[in-house]
């Protein structure tokens, strides 16, 4: 059996892989330009994650005003004592809006996803520039090997569900003939949420943005309402999986990707029924038990102990 | 005027930049041209409220003697708009969530502006519905 480090290097962002391999040895300090689709940047402070940034997934302050945890004007307020945009979040503890172990957990949240995000997506090429200011510390040191781990094992298990999706390709609408105003059977309130910004342009990327949730998990989310019937994809969608595991042809490339020509072959929607999901359906939990990493449910005593202290934030894993 | 081949356009752009969530090209007297926004959005608003801005962007470029204008960005707390100037007719609005990456897209932007500049000055090119 490869070890999970020779899994990595087998991946298709071994770019990534080589790069925070670098970065480790020679325990460097400065940011890593990730270029991609969505790429992003990850500040580095002696070979460990300091903060992570991407296009490709919501970043703390986004999470925290899109779910309405914070107010728009304690934000303004912040920014108007002089802080930056991207200092802001951590002076939102110094006054009082926001607990010091809840930005822990959102800032680990917002970094695994946004790793993931680049991992999801082709990567092009990685440059450190290590005369880069770095931001205020949010993100616990981190070992960046970790943060990829945990990316791709979060993609693999994204892809192992029935109808898999990406984060940044298919575009959604409801089905026809589901209740949109109210929760109701396997309609939850997040699940609304997400029904309610399909419009027919947004990927799940986009409507992690506007509902201020993970990109993670509104994509593992609407894979499952996709296969559940609950929405559809515009253009017709992502075949289920085949035995073998590999996605059919009518998958649409990621966004920035180049695009060829649709033939009429591809733009058909499938015919087969969509499959029904089952609870631990995706085999997941046999497949990886090994490299899953612990995460954040180090912190899980803050869910018991402080009910909606992560309101509207990611609350389940796959 | 080739209508489709600008949605297109703006199409593309979304598709191309993460972020991305809305786009216009607009006449600089503030009429639309074509667009390709989402049912939240009122494009002839939009067109109007991109050339007035376009209009004092310019003029505030010149009195501070800043060269020809090329652009500019308005950011709020949700997001940003970006307006480009397509020649000295029209302009392109793109609107954009908080993840955006300006870079990316100002790089893909201004290849879209030379194509839409292309598409609105061939022969037979006016003013259209949507």
């Amino acid at each position: 059996m490869a070890s999970s480090s020779d899994s990595l290097k087998q991946d298709a962002c071994d770019l990534l892989t080589v790069s925070l391999d670098r970065c480790v040895a020679d325990r460097a300090t400065g940011t890593l330009h990730v270029a991609g689709a969505p790429g992003g940047t990850m500040h580095m402070r002696r070979g460990a994650v300091i903060a992570v940034e991407s296009p490709g997934s919501p970043a703390v302050c986004t999470l925290l005003l899109r779910s309405g945890r914070i107010r728009e004007d304690a934000w303004l307020a912040v920014l108007g004592t002089g802080t930056t945009p991207r200092d802001a979040v951590p002076a939102l503890v110094a006054h009082g809006c926001l607990g010091a172990a809840e930005l822990k957990v959102l800032a680990r949240m917002a970094a695994r996803d946004a790793v993931f995000a680049m991992a999801a997506g082709p990567v092009w090429g990685c440059r450190l520039d290590a005369d880069a200011a770095l931001p205020d510390v949010v993100l616990p040191d981190a070992d960046p090997r970790d943060l990829l781990r945990e990316a791709v094992w979060r993609r693999d298990a994204l892809a192992t569900l029935p109808v898999p999706v990406g984060p940044d390709r298919e575009r959604f609408v409801p089905a026809p003939g589901v209740d949109m105003e109210r929760e109701r059977g396997p309609v939850s309130r997040e699940r609304l949420r997400i029904l309610r910004s399909a419009n027919g342009r947004r990927s799940a990327r986009d409507i992690a943005f506007v509902i201020g949730r993970g990109v993670y998990t509104v994509t593992v989310d609407m894979s499952r309402m996709l296969a559940e019937g609950l929405i559809e994809v515009v253009g017709g969608g992502p075949e289920p999986r085949s035995a073998s595991g590999s996605r059919g042809p009518g998958a649409a490339p990621p966004r920035g990707a180049p695009t060829a020509a649709p033939s009429a072959a591809s733009a058909a929607p499938s015919r087969e029924p969509l499959p029904r999901r089952s609870p631990g359906a995706s085999g997941i939990n046999e497949i990886l038990p090994a490299v899953r990493p612990s995460g954040w449910t180090d912190f899980a005593w803050l869910r018991q102990g402080r009910r909606g202290l992560l309101r509207g934030s990611d609350s389940h894993d796959a | 005027m080739n209508h489709d081949g600008l949605v297109a356009e703006m199409r593309t752009l979304r598709e191309q930049v993460a972020g991305v969530t809305d786009a216009a090209v607009v006449a600089v007297d503030g009429l639309l041209i074509a667009a390709d926004t989402e049912d939240g959005i009122d494009p002839d608003a939009l067109a109007a409220l991109a050339a007035a801005g376009l209009g004092l962007a310019r003029r505030t470029t010149a009195t501070c003697g800043r060269g020809t204008f090329q652009q500019s960005v308005t950011h709020g707390t949700a997001g940003c708009a970006a307006m480009y100037a397509v020649g000295d007719t029209a302009l392109m609005v793109v609107l954009g969530d908080e993840g955006l990456n300006l870079g990316r897209l100002e790089a893909e932007s201004l290849k879209a502006v030379e194509r839409i500049k292309g598409v609105l000055s061939l022969p037979g090119a006016s003013r259209a519905d949507r």
